[in-house]
């Protein structure tokens, strides 16, 4: 019992943040509940072999593996890593004049329409910093990839979010304000 | 600076992540290129876009659903479904070490000759909690060129990682444990259906660890140490196998 109080107190602060994670690796409310409810028991489980690390990275990377094999046991694996991985992040590339404008207005519903549409390899690092601000050396830690590649990846998500919105804003014209 | 470095430099650049001059380099670039700087601008908005609104927001109840659950597991764990409870790694742990105490061919005894058994009971319950949870493997990849980068930055020193499948041991990725008070590196392989964890960790000069070979609640251990690494795999393969795995790490 005193364990189950102590698990609580540490975790579920951050049951906020491990459904935004989950939400956004699945894209859908309830599987990013059933997701956030198994990695807590999950987590609760192991919660012996949790050596005083940080708590946040620790279940985050459980809240991911949940959501990962939710995705896996659906079959939707097919964005789970990029494929362009390998190749420098170019993000200036493209026709400079139309890319290095300022974005007229940043809408939130453009914004939540290019996260759900970035790969997910992408789309989770950009959750982790953007929305979580962890570090660099967190987020490698729960998505068990190199620091470099995350810094890669960030660059790719966030160079690939711009480009959506400005796809955007010339499909909508000048109203996107 | 051309532009276009200094464009794919920004996501870093806007975490501060990159070197103090690489940092300074752009940041002189942004303030004389208006370009430049309504890029990086772009970034900061849609990350603020992304913090503020974006962001979802729980359903109601969910941590009384969260609780609830965790409730149900607590009082499951008082009748049957051992497999997957928290006790029963306690338990296994428990039984380990009485084992171990009890002396005969015992762990603890065996190993360290001392009446505390930290390092063997820290390597079998590795070993077992690494089965019960679902987390045996924090990189999962064949590839040792993919497994050794894993470990560089989370690590103080470089984990030898051999791909023996041609041998029948086949890789299957790596994962941070404690041994002692310390990290360790665990690599991962399978010998048909059994898994075998090999902690590795540099040996300490003043506290050489004798070769062991051990068998105990139907596992089995080598313990060797070699090129100032301290290398010690645990399975449930038999000894006669596992005896070969140690040889062919040992080789390569
Ligand atoms: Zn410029």
């Amino acid at each position: 019992m005193a364990q189950q109080s102590r698990f609580e107190e540490l975790a579920l602060p951050y049951r906020d943040a491990a459904y935004n994670l989950a939400y956004w690796i699945v894209r859908n409310s309830d599987d990013a509940e059933d997701v956030v409810q198994d990695a807590y028991l999950r987590a609760y489980r192991a919660f012996n072999g949790f050596r005083g690390e940080e708590m946040r990275p620790w279940l985050f990377a459980i809240v991911r593996h949940c959501a990962y094999r939710l995705l896996k046991v659906r079959k939707r694996t097919y964005d789970l890593v990029p494929l362009d991985e390998t190749n420098s992040p170019d993000v200036a590339s493209g026709d400079p004049s139309a890319e290095d404008t300022l974005i007229e207005a940043v809408n939130a519903q453009h914004v939540r329409a290019a996260l759900a549409e970035l790969p997910l390899a992408y789309r989770d690092v950009v959750v982790l910093r953007e929305m979580e601000s962890l570090s660099y050396s967190e987020i490698a830690e729960i998505t068990g990839v190199p620091i470099g590649t995350v810094m890669s990846r960030l660059s790719r998500g966030r160079a690939l979010l711009r480009k959506a919105m400005k796809g955007r804003e010339t499909e909508s014209g000048s109203d996107a304000l | 600076m051309r532009c276009e470095d200094v464009q794919n430099e920004l996501s870093p650049y806007l975490d501060g992540a990159l070197p103090i001059e690489q940092q300074k380099a752009i940041g002189s670039h942004l303030e004389a290129c208006r370009r430049c700087a309504a890029h990086l601008d772009d970034y900061r908005r849609i990350g603020r876009t992304l913090r503020e609104k974006v962001i979802e927001r729980a359903p109601a109840g969910l941590q009384e659903r969260i609780r609830a659950g965790l409730e149900k597991e607590e009082h499951e764990q008082s009748r049957g479904a051992p497999w997957q409870s928290r006790r029963f790694i306690a338990q296994a742990a428990a039984l380990l070490l009485v084992a171990g105490l009890s002396g005969a061919g015992g762990w603890i005894a065996a190993t360290t000759g001392s009446r505390t058994p930290p390092l063997a009971h820290d390597v079998m319950t590795a070993h077992v909690r690494s089965l019960l949870q679902d987390n045996l493997m924090q990189v999962a990849s064949s590839d040792q060129h993919t497994v050794k980068p894993w470990f560089a930055g989370r690590l103080d020193f470089a984990p030898p990682v051999q791909d023996l499948a041609t041998q029948g041991f086949a890789l299957k990725g790596g994962r941070l444990d404690y041994v002692g008070s310390r990290r360790v590196a665990a690599v991962i392989y399978m010998r048909r259906q059994h898994v075998i964890n090999v902690f590795t960790w540099p040996s300490d000069p003043s506290h050489p660890l004798p070769s062991l070979s051990q068998s105990s609640n139907g596992y089995n251990s080598v313990r060797w140490t070699s090129g100032g690494m301290v290398y010690w795999a645990v399975s449930d393969l038999n000894m006669k196998e596992l005896g070969e795995f140690q040889a062919l790490l040992s080789a390569a």
